[in-house]
């Protein structure tokens, strides 16, 4: 018992760390914060398994995580207005060719991973742009302007 | 209908086979939820029960596992009472099996003799104040000892004699 509980308060911190670090750590991962990925990994095993060596462990605890997380996607489809709480909310970060700072500076998102996206999408110039939306996995999405 | 699909689209399901897939993913996880059911209640382990033998005054009660896992804390916890208290020492004597299935950590309290035999380990204990004697072994189950529905058992004697014994089973689930 004390397992599955174990795993399910261990779902909700990774849920919470997540939210917490923003869409922009979760959308680009450098290199170092892969290798420290791999290291919370191993951290959380040690305080959901514990000494458990067993193969009915590993299954409960591995288990636990994928009925949380469809309980997660269930909710979110099922009660939309969760959606912003659990899965967080798309942002503009240029409107009208206009870059909006200020959501930039609450996203901590330096203004050369913009220009990065928007170079890999094709763009030469932020004026360019009609919309730029930072989605809820960090990814940006681009729109043209049509004049 | 399939050929006049372009090829992109040929492995592109339609709402039957969906709806098909959907049912089977709901079986997964019912099994699933099943298991994990199983693993909240105890179901898996850890498990304990408690057995009692009595006679000649003398009462032991020996709490164990019932269902354990590999790796974690195993209870094995005996009591004797004796009204009057105990007048030398006594030793309880523990299936060699069962003790195999363990790592040991130690004894509280740790023994003042032990020897043991191809099926028993004896341990004896000075005799405690009071009316009644509690072990308690630290130990956790040890890896690759799954399943077994042996009978394992632990005696009470004084000196030599037998007074009672109690016998229980221990299972490791994988």
């Amino acid at each position: 018992m004390e397992l599955v509980i174990r795993a399910a308060v261990m779902f909700a911190f990774l849920w919470l760390i997540t939210r917490a670090v923003g869409k922009r750590e979760l959308g680009q991962l450098s290199a170092f914060e892969l290798v420290l990925l791999v290291t919370m990994g191993d951290l959380v095993q040690q305080g959901v398994t514990q000494e458990d060596y067993s193969v009915s462990g590993a299954v409960l605890t591995v288990g636990t995580f994928a009925l949380l997380s469809v309980a997660l996607s269930y909710i979110t489809w099922r009660f939309p207005r969760s959606r912003p709480v659990l899965k967080g909310q798309p942002v503009v970060l240029v409107r009208s060719g206009e870059t909006q700072d200020k959501v930039l500076e609450y996203e901590r998102l330096p203004m050369d991973d913009l220009m990065e996206a928007a170079r890999k999408d094709g763009f030469r110039d932020l004026a360019e742009v009609d919309l730029a939306v930072l989605e809820t996995d960090g990814s940006i999405s681009f729109f043209h302007r049509s004049d | 209908m399939a050929d006049r699909l372009p090829p992109t689209l040929r492995s592109v399901r339609d709402d039957n086979s969906v709806r098909r897939a959907r049912n089977s993913r709901r079986a997964g996880l019912i099994l699933l939820a099943l298991f994990v059911l199983a693993g909240l209640t105890g179901f898996l382990g850890i498990r304990t029960a408690s057995v009692t033998g009595e006679a000649d005054g003398y009462r032991m009660t020996v709490t164990h596992a019932q269902v354990t896992r590999a790796g974690i804390a195993v209870p094995f916890h005996v009591r004797v009472a004796h009204a009057g208290g105990f007048d030398g020492p006594l030793t309880l004597a523990i299936s060699e099996g069962l003790l195999e299935r363990f790592d040991l950590q130690g004894f509280y309290p740790n023994p003042s003799a032990e020897t043991g035999t191809a099926d028993y380990v004896y341990y004896e204990f000075d005799p405690p104040p009071g009316d009644v004697f509690e072990l308690n072994l630290d130990a956790r189950t040890a890896p690759d000892q799954n399943g077994s529905t042996t009978v394992y058992r632990t005696a009470l004697l004084l000196g030599d004699r037998p007074v009672t014994d109690v016998s229980f089973r221990l299972w490791v689930v994988p």
